[in-house]
């Protein structure tokens, strides 16, 4: 993370602004185990029904679980539901 | 994603064996596609989605150059139908021909109809049409033109007046107004007019034929009042008698009154009783019962009404009106005065009301077991003609010819 970006973050805390509107961040909601809703990804590096892998603006996101599907996917946001959703892991 | 929306425009579900999935979604975000129901099929090396026609056609000439091999698994929606439908040739050729066929049959009459004839029998008026080119069947542009109907329906039918035919639709409407000839008289066969009972004749009218009476002459029934011949010797001939004879005729009536009266009079007291009517069904909350020995029941019906209509609903009343009887003893000469007015409103209505009492004269009274009996005697004015035809093989009777 760059100096500027870690100042905007900062800024955004103590003004207590959602960060993903000033930040190019995701906004990752969860729904249970079995639906996951992504704001701002950029791209699909990986799918298979056990294992998601998309790239952001920064490192990547691994979903994994068992019966994955992309209901709705794209440019910005993507809705991918599953039978059981078992992790979420942000890497660099 | 499967809204009405993209299945209006229609979608595609493909399908990518092996091939690099990385690439395919790389392909799909740079061309900003909308894709749905990614999922991957069973046998793991396939995987499935859906993308509309649209963006299809735009991204299935770059796929060539890319390791993404697309295939088209179904193809939904409305334009594909129509594509579908486009095939059938056939179909398309009834529909066509079904049109074509239903406005070809709006160019025909179908029906003929005739209004506006009272004398002339529909069926003539139609066959006369029929010859000039109005019938069932005919093609509508090549109907027989309304002045030529006119001269020839005119000039064969002498009671019509004016004739118009008004085509609605397939339907021919011939309108014809007849014209207005004066009743005729009723037809009369050759008679006599005989006494339809004894009577003496007061008066004599003879429209046709010969009187053989005079006025107060004592007739019996069966006797000839106006003869139906004219003229005398070689120059009689049969007519249909016509007049009006009026003759004097008597009655004798008797009646009986019992002198003890008994008449129902209202008491004056009443009890009402209201129930709720639904279309023509009754139903009563109160079972109450007025608890009179004799009453009248008088029923209202009072629906409910919303402006102009009124409702199935409404409420039904009954009113019992408490009765009492009332003996009363008349005198004898109240009996007298009653058995007299019946006696008159039973001989008025034997006659049938046609006739005039002229007199009325008590013959016999006399009281027996409180009940007043009376013989009257009446003489009546009225019509004594009947007629008789005159059977031409029938000589007429010595009888006739020796009166007068």
């Amino acid at each position: 993370m760059s100096r500027w970006s870690g100042l905007k973050k900062q800024l955004g805390t103590t003004l207590e602004v959602p960060l993903n509107t000033i930040l190019n961040v995701p906004r990752v909601t969860i729904i249970g185990t079995y639906q996951v809703y992504i704001e701002n990804h950029q791209g699909v590096l990986e799918f298979t029904s056990e294992r998601l892998r998309l790239r952001m603006m920064a490192g990547q996101l691994l979903i994994t679980g068992r019966g994955l599907m992309i209901r709705q996917i794209n440019r910005e946001e993507m809705f991918v539901e599953g039978e059981h959703i078992a992790s979420l892991t942000f890497t660099n | 994603m499967d809204s009405w929306w993209t299945w209006l425009f229609g979608y595609v579900v493909c399908r990518m064996r092996r091939g690099d999935r990385q690439a395919l979604f790389e392909l799909l975000r740079q061309e900003d596609v909308d894709v749905w129901d990614v999922v991957e099929e069973i046998d793991a090396d396939t995987v499935a989605f859906c993308l509309s026609l649209r963006d299809y056609r735009r991204i299935v000439r770059k796929t060539k150059t890319l390791p993404v091999r697309i295939q088209i698994v179904d193809k939904r929606g409305l334009p594909f139908y129509f594509w579908r439908a486009k095939r059938r040739k056939s179909f398309w050729a009834g529909a066509l021909a079904f049109v074509l066929l239903l406005a070809l049959s709006f160019q025909f009459i179908w029906s003929v109809e005739v209004v506006g004839n009272e004398h002339i029998p529909a069926d003539d008026l139609l066959a006369a049409a029929a010859k000039l080119g109005l019938k069932e069947g005919a093609f509508r542009h090549r109907l027989p033109s309304n002045k030529a109907l006119q001269t020839e329906f005119l000039s064969r039918f002498p009671g019509l007046t004016w004739v118009g035919v008004e085509v609605k639709g397939t339907k021919a409407l011939i309108r014809v107004v007849e014209s207005k000839s004066p009743a005729q008289r009723p037809l009369v066969n050759p008679r006599h007019l005989v006494a339809a009972k004894g009577a003496i004749v007061k008066e004599i009218f003879v429209e046709q034929g010969t009187a053989r009476v005079r006025r107060n002459q004592a007739v019996k029934k069966g006797d000839i009042l106006i003869a139906g011949y004219m003229g005398e010797g070689e120059n009689r001939r049969i007519v249909s008698a016509q007049g009006t004879v009026l003759g004097l005729v008597w009655y004798e009536v008797s009646a009986t009154v019992p002198l003890a009266q008994e008449y129902r009079q209202l008491s004056g007291e009443s009890f009402k009783k209201t129930s709720l009517l639904i279309g023509s069904r009754l139903i009563s909350f109160d079972f109450s019962r007025p608890d009179y020995r004799q009453y009248k029941v008088e029923e209202t019906v009072r629906l409910w009404r919303l402006g102009n209509w009124a409702l199935p609903l409404g409420l039904h009343e009954r009113t019992y009106y408490k009765t009492g009887t009332e003996r009363r003893t008349l005198t004898r000469r109240e009996a007298l005065d009653l058995a007299k007015t019946r006696s008159r409103d039973d001989l008025m209505r034997r006659l049938g009301d046609k006739g005039e009492i002229v007199m009325e004269k008590v013959l016999q009274e006399t009281v027996v077991n409180g009940t007043l009996k009376v013989k009257l005697y009446y003489e009546v004015l009225e019509e004594i003609a009947e007629e008789l035809p005159i059977l031409p093989e029938i000589e007429p009777l010595p009888k006739l010819q020796q009166s007068m």
